[in-house]
C-alpha cells in the first residue's frame, strides 16, 4: 500500500470532487462535510471523468456527468444496481492535508 | 489508518475524458444537436409566423426522460445547449471531433399536426443555418431541417436551400403517428434528395405521453426510448425496402439515427424468409404499380449494404468482448456503423468505446471517419 498526499483539506470545496495523479492511478476526491471519499475518476460504463460529476451530499452519491450513473461513495456500488461496482479507496486526514491510501 | 513515513504527493490533475487517439484521426460525428434560440430564429421566419410564433411552437404534452434522471428540466439537453456557430465550435473541440453534421434540436415540430407552422418553423431554421452558422467554419456541415409530413412541402424546401455545399443530408423524424418513412406518400422528398445527392436522415422521435411509436401506455423510458425506437427503426426500414424505395432510387442512402443496430441480423434473416415466403403483395405497393414490376430487385437483406447506415450513437456494448466481436461481425459494424455522438442528449456518446474495444485500426478509422465521407458525398 502507498499513502498519497491529495493536498490540503480546503483544496477540495464541500460538496465537490477533484482529480489527481496517485502513481499510474487518476483518482477522484470528494468531500462532504467533513468527510472524504475516493474512487477511480473514469466511469467504468463508457470513461466520464467522475470529478466534474454532481455530487449528492444526502445520499452522498456522485453523479457520472455523461450518463448520470449515480456511484455510492461509500462502498463504490451502483445505486439502480450493486452488481456494478467502483473500487473504493481509503481516505484519512492528518493535520489539514487529505491522504489516499493505494 | 497507520502513518506511512514514505508518501507521495499526488498530483492534481484535469483529466480530458476524450480519448486522445481520436482527435489525430479527425472524426466526423454525424449527430449533433443544435438549437438556436426561438427568437434568432423568427428574425428569418415569414409572416404570419414571425409575428405570431412568439414562442417554440405548443405541442401536446411533452415526455421526455425528466423522470428517468434525477436532473432538472426535461432531461434531454443534459451536456448543454449549443445555440450559435460558435458553441458548436467550442463543443466539438472539447469532444475532439473534426467534422460535424448539424441535426435539428427541434424535434418536436416535425410531430406536430400544423403543418404551415412546421413548413415556416423549417424555413426559418435553414435560413438562420445558411446566414449565421455556416459561414462560420467549414467543419460544420448541416442537414436540411422539413416538413415531412408534408412531401411537396418538404421536397419545396429541399430545392430552394439544397444546392448549398454544406447541406449534407435532408434531416426527418420518425415517429409512429403517420405512416412510415417509406411510404410512396414521401416521395416528393426522396426524390428532391436523390436529384441533389443528398442522404435522408431517419432520427428517432416524436414522443408524447408515454405514447411510444408502436403502442400507448409505456410508463417507462426505457420502454418508450430504450426499446421502442428500435422496433419503430426497423419498421421504417422495413417500409422503405419491401415498399420498393430502394428499387426506384437505387443510389439513394438513408442513414438510421439513434434507432439501434444489433437488431440488424434478426432483421435480415426474418424478412428475407417472409419475403420468399410472401412475395406476392410486392406488386401491389405503389411503385410497384407505377413500374410494372412485381418483385423486388433484390432480397431485402441486400439493400443494407448499398442503401443502409447507422449512426453509431447509443453504442451498447455487451460486457464479454467475444459476444461483441460476434455483433461485429454479423452486422458488418466496421462499414456499416457512422460515428454519432448525440451532444448534447443524455445518450451523448464520446467515442472513447471506439478504442476500448476490439476493433481494427482500419475499421476504427472507417467507423469515425472515412465511412461518413463515402456515404455523405458532399463530405469528401
Amino acid at each position: 500500500m502507498q499513502e498519497y498526499v491529495v493536498g490540503k483539506v480546503a483544496d477540495i470545496p464541500d460538496g465537490k470532487g477533484i482529480a489527481v495523479q496517485a502513481g499510474r492511478r487518476t483518482i477522484a476526491v470528494f468531500r462532504i462535510g467533513e468527510s472524504f471519499f475516493a474512487i477511480p475518476n473514469a466511469c467504468p460504463h463508457k470513461g466520464a471523468s467522475l470529478c466534474e460529476g454532481a455530487v449528492v451530499c444526502e445520499t452522498k452519491v456522485v453523479r457520472c456527468p455523461w450518463h448520470h450513473w449515480n456511484w455510492q461513495l461509500e462502498d463504490g456500488k451502483l445505486e439502480a444496481h450493486p452488481g456494478h461496482g467502483v473500487r473504493t479507496y481509503e481516505v484519512a486526514v492528518d493535520g489539514d492535508e487529505v491522504i489516499v491510501r493505494i | 489508518m497507520d502513518v506511512n513515513p514514505k508518501r507521495e504527493r499526488a498530483m492534481r490533475v484535469k483529466p480530458d475524458p476524450i480519448d486522445p487517439r481520436g482527435r489525430a484521426i479527425g472524426v466526423v460525428d454525424t449527430d449533433f444537436h443544435f438549437l438556436p434560440e426561438w427568437e434568432d430564429l423568427r428574425k428569418y421566419m415569414r409572416e404570419p409566423f414571425k409575428s405570431a410564433l412568439t414562442k417554440y411552437p405548443p405541442v401536446g404534452g411533452d415526455y421526455g426522460p425528466a423522470y428517468a434522471l434525477d436532473l432538472e428540466g426535461t432531461g434531454q439537453e443534459t451536456q448543454g445547449r449549443a445555440r450559435t456557430a460558435e458553441d458548436i465550435l467550442r463543443v466539438i473541440d472539447q469532444i475532439g471531433v473534426e467534422t460535424v453534421i448539424v441535426s435539428p434540436g427541434f424535434q418536436r415540430p416535425q410531430s406536430m399536426f400544423h403543418q404551415a407552422a412546421v413548413t415556416a418553423t423549417s424555413q426559418a431554421y435553414n435560413d438562420y443555418l445558411i446566414h449565421e452558422v455556416i459561414p462560420a467554419s467549414p467543419r460544420i456541415k448541416c442537414e436540411i431541417m422539413v416538413n415531412h409530413r408534408n412531401p411537396e412541402a418538404g421536397a419545396e424546401e429541399i430545392r430552394r436551400v439544397g444546392d448549398n455545399p454544406s447541406f449534407v443530408s435532408v434531416y426527418t423524424e420518425f415517429g409512429g403517428n403517420y405512416e412510415p418513412l417509406g411510404s410512396f406518400k414521401h416521395d416528393p422528398i426522396f426524390e428532391a434528395a436523390a436529384e441533389r445527392n443528398l442522404v435522408v436522415t431517419s432520427h428517432v422521435g416524436a414522443f408524447w405521453q408515454q405514447f411510444t411509436p408502436l403502442h400507448q401506455g409505456a410508463r417507462t423510458w426505457t420502454e418508450l426510448f430504450g426499446i421502442a425506437s428500435c422496433g419503430i427503426s426497423m419498421s421504417y426500414i422495413a417500409s422503405m425496402i419491401m415498399q420498393g424505395l430502394f428499387d426506384k432510387w437505387p443510389n439513394l442512402k438513408i442513414i438510421l439515427k439513434e434507432g439501434g443496430f444489433w437488431w440488424m441480423p434478426e432483421f435480415q434473416a426474418r424478412a428475407d424468409d417472409f419475403y420468399l415466403n410472401h412475395p406476392n403483395d410486392i406488386k401491389l405497393v405503389e411503385r410497384k404499380l407505377e413500374s410494372g414490376k412485381k418483385f423486388l430487385d433484390k432480397m431485402p437483406s441486400e439493400y443494407f449494404a448499398s442503401n443502409i447506415r447507422f449512426a453509431s450513437q447509443p453504442m451498447c456494448i455487451p460486457e464479454n468482448m467475444e459476444d461483441f466481436k460476434s455483433l461485429m461481425r454479423l452486422c458488418k459494424g466496421e462499414d456499416m456503423l457512422l460515428y454519432s455522438s448525440d451532444w448534447p442528449h443524455a445518450t451523448f456518446d464520446p467515442y472513447n468505446w471506439v478504442f476500448e474495444t476490439p476493433i481494427s485500426e482500419e475499421g476504427r478509422k472507417k467507423i469515425l471517419r472515412d465511412n461518413a465521407k463515402a456515404w455523405f458525398a458532399r463530405l469528401s
